[in-house]
């Protein structure tokens, strides 16, 4: 670990064991699938075969027919009122059109799973198929198969003449970049391409609804975010958000690909229909066709620096494939591909684009780990035509306090360059790397973390321990960084502290768990109530010391008075003022707004390419990234392994494989390859800690920075070990052969 | 007077603008102005209830909560898209 500056700490930076870990390994906790309700039905949903298809007719008459259908559901059940999300609920259920196979049709709900299915092949659907678009580039064309035929470009002169799959041009610009490419000495460019990948979550997507009678709906699922559930639920469904709770379970990884919902409301108009609680789990074919992707990408990108390697001017074409509906991450990706340089001159022009393909949603940094893919190559290809040090070149260039950030606004401790120096510090920097077909790559990768809005309660046990309620569903351990938190501001033991994620109903409103937020954002709720905490005892303990509250400190867990004279520990006036009183509750809510300071990873990695079957292996991984301060080590170890891992895959492996007809060929985990224990070495780490100065202890999101640059550094390394750039995913042994033989 | 950056997703309601030098000693005046300067922008950036969820926006280098955050002048304010992530 790599630490600057920081207060010392009782409880940060210690490794306790997990509250949910003795369930979790049991088998004990409950997931979405693991519910149960008395009477509950099970829902299947029928999808479409088709990419590209009007829907004439649907007949579900034989399927109502069967003995054991309770009800069936078409996208005419959500009524006229869904005008404020018609993207969502044409998603949720196709309405006219099907735009990509996949996309729900139908929906039914059954006594078993097995009459459900079969109730499902019963349904008649009728279609027009049309020439699906699924290349981004080819989508953009003229003449490209529209999905969306009302359609226009909205483009900074206004909306395009005539209709297009490309929904919007996003056109940033900084200073001069035509008098600046002219000032460079070397220019190096190219065009990058990513592949539609699958955030790889093992849980597949189950939900469980009751429509009561009385107009209650309670929804239990495994979501990343119960609140935006419930608004989203509230909306789609045009009910009143005070009548719907949604519960969440414990969730078997998200990623980003579990923010949307998709079985949720489809769940619920089922249960409306047929009086009783209904229950939909996906299986693998439906998760990989039927949610939310990453998107794939064309980027076209040139940099230009000094010969001394002053990085002058870049440009960037970036498209971005939105599935089927509006909304890709092209934009997101103009405020990441320079975040992590100082650039005078800048143009990017980025283009969200509808493919017939699942509607993408965020994965790990959404946008930039593609965006780094070209950018890190790029830096890679220039520092070897000047004859630089890479990290050297990087660090010479690297964004400082104050630098124009990417968004415009200046930087604030941004970290980069902590980060790049204990990478070229390390001793896998340092190390000799031998052996024919080797090769050693390096690269950086930026996301920003976001604040927003957090409630918790904690309450105060007559033994002077507390509970600690939250609303922030617990992925990455965030029950345990949470609890540290309080356990920190309290000066208590973490095991005195008991974490508990609740419902919709119980707890003050809680943004999603993404964005890498909770133990920042959340994070901070919490240090507020625990100093709301303190401050109500010491309300209550002034009497007993017969002193005002002014005459009360609280530091380290210990209450005294002013003069020194009284004193008592946190446990002893716990017991005191609670124990002995009334029930002592107090929340802590924030709005940590959506600017968090952003977060760097770096990644070094060594890999060994066979030029028999153009198989990569990965000799050696190391990930450097900055936590601001580690509240978990070893948590925070996790999310840069976890990072690592998914990135390798994604650039070795994975991509969604298509034939012509928009049929996705790989939909199953036998086919589509993510990378097992045996594919990876030990993914070694450094963690570096620079403050935050926008947290109470300093913390920085850690949980998507992590994914960005493996796919860059991979490739770079690649590249090294056989001379060729690899400029497209994955980097599969074909396409390793295809482009390095006879070279 | 203050310096607003507009982001390029809002572009195409200002014609390509990017910069509009506008009045106010707080962000809610500032945008005022903003807004007349910009009529299609009303609505798009804050409303009666505040700054809309969908964005966020900067006065210098630190994040404005509420449109009553005091503008100094000379200041550089930033309109941006709200994020998220994975």
């Amino acid at each position: 670990m790599v630490t600057t500056d920081k207060p010392v700490y009782k409880v940060i930076g210690t490794r306790p064991i997990r509250p949910d870990g003795i369930d979790k390994v049991t088998g004990r906790a409950i997931y979405g699938a693991d519910i149960r309700q008395p009477g509950m039905l099970y829902g299947r949903v029928k999808r479409s075969p088709h990419a590209h298809a009007i829907i004439k007719r649907i007949n579900t008459e034989k399927a109502a027919a069967l003995k054991g259908v309770h009800a069936i559901v078409t996208a005419q059940d959500f009524g006229a009122d869904v005008a404020s999300l018609p993207d969502v609920s044409k998603n949720l259920l196709a309405g006219d059109k099907v735009l990509y196979r996949g996309h729900a049709i139908a929906a039914v709900a059954a006594t078993t799973d097995l009459i459900a299915r079969q109730a499902c092949d019963l349904i008649e659907v009728e279609y027009e198929i049309l020439e699906p678009a699924l290349d981004v580039r080819e989508a953009m064309l003229p003449g490209a198969p529209l999905l969306h035929p009302n359609q226009r470009t909205r483009t900074p002169a206004g909306p395009s003449e005539n209709p297009s799959n490309t929904v919007a041009q996003v056109a940033v610009a900084f200073g001069d970049v035509d008098k600046g490419f002219a000032e460079c000495d070397v220019i190096v460019e190219g065009e990058f391409k990513t592949r539609m990948v699958h955030q790889g979550y093992i849980e597949p997507q189950s939900a469980t609804a009751m429509w009561n009678p009385d107009g209650q709906i309670t929804v239990w699922t495994c979501t990343q975010g119960s609140f935006p559930a419930r608004q989203t639920l509230s909306q789609v469904l045009n009910h009143p958000v005070s009548k719907i709770k949604v519960v969440p379970t414990e969730i078997g990884g998200g990623f980003g690909g579990k923010i949307s919902i998709y079985l949720e409301p489809v769940a619920a108009l089922l249960s409306k229909k047929a009086f009783r609680p209904v229950k939909i789990t996906m299986d693998r074919a439906d998760v990989f066709e039927g949610t939310g992707p990453t998107p794939g990408t064309s980027i076209k990108a040139k940099l230009g620096a000094t010969k001394d390697g002053k990085f002058r001017a870049f440009y960037a074409d970036l498209a971005y494939e939105n599935g089927a509906f509006p909304g890709s991450a092209a934009n997101y990706a103009t405020m990441c591909i320079t975040a992590g340089y100082d650039i005078e001159h800048v143009k990017l022009d980025a283009y969200d684009v509808v493919v017939n393909k699942p509607r993408t949603q965020d994965y790990r940094a959404p946008s930039s780990p593609a965006a780094s893919f070209a950018m890190e190559q790029l830096i890679d290809e220039m520092a070897q035509k000047l004859g630089k040090d890479v990290e050297e070149l990087r660090l010479q260039n690297v964004c400082r306090e104050g630098t124009r950030g990417p968004m415009g606004m200046p930087h604030r401790a941004p970290g980069h360059e902590e980060t790049l120096q204990a990478a070229k510090a390390s001793a896998h920097y340092n190390s000799p790397l031998e052996g024919p077909n080797r090769g050693r790559g390096t690269a950086s990768g930026f996301w920003f973390n976001v604040g927003l809005r957090s409630s918790v309660s904690v309450s105060v046990f007559p033994d002077g321990t507390v509970s600690l309620i939250e609303g922030s569903t617990d992925i990455g351990g965030t029950r345990a960084s949470l609890a540290m938190q309080l356990a920190e501001t309290l000066g208590i033991a973490y095991e005195d502290v008991k974490p508990e994620v609740v419902d919709t109903d119980s707890v003050g409103y809680n943004d999603v768990t993404a964005g890498s937020r909770v133990t920042f954002g959340t994070g901070m709720a919490v240090h507020e109530a625990g100093k709301n905490l303190a401050k109500e005892m010491a309300a209550r303990l002034a009497p007993t010391w017969s002193v005002t509250p002014d005459d009360i400190e609280f530091a380290d867990g210990v209450f005294k008075t002013k003069d020194g004279s009284k004193s008592g520990n946190f446990k002893e006036i716990a017991q005191a003022v609670v124990g002995r009183g009334p029930g002592l509750t107090v929340s802590g809510s924030v709005n940590a707004g959506f600017l968090q300071g952003g977060g760097f990873a770096h990644a070094i990695v060594d890999v060994e390419v066979d030029p028999e079957t153009g198989k990569v292996t990965i000799l050696k991984y190391t990930a450097v990234q900055d936590a601001g301060t580690a509240i978990h080590p070893a948590y925070v170890e996790g999310q840069m392994q976890g990072g690592a891992v998914q990135g390798i895959g994604w650039a070795l492996n994975e991509e969604y494989y298509y034939d012509d007809s928009g049929r996705m060929a790989n939909s199953s985990y036998l086919d589509y390859r993510i990378p097992t224990t045996l594919d990876v070495p030990m993914i070694g780490t450094i963690i570096v800690e620079t403050p935050n100065p926008l947290h109470p202890f300093g913390v920085r999101g850690v949980g998507e920075p992590g994914i960005v640059p493996p796919l860059a550094a991979i490739a770079n390394a690649v590249s090294h070990a056989t001379g060729v750039r690899q400029t497209q995913l994955p980097m599969n042994p074909g396409r390793i052969l295809e482009t390095t033989r006879g070279k | 007077m203050a310096t607003v950056h507009i982001p390029a997703l809002l572009r195409p309601l200002t014609g390509g603008a990017s910069l509009v030098e506008a009045a106010g000693s707080t962000l809610r005046d500032v945008i005022a102005d903003v807004v007349r300067q910009q009529p299609a922008l009303a609505g798009r950036i804050a409303d009666a209830h505040g700054i809309l969820p969908e964005i966020m926006i900067a006065i210098g280098d630190t994040e404005a909560m509420h449109v009553d955050a005091p503008v100094p002048d000379g200041a550089e304010v930033w309109v941006l898209p709200a994020l998220a992530g994975g």
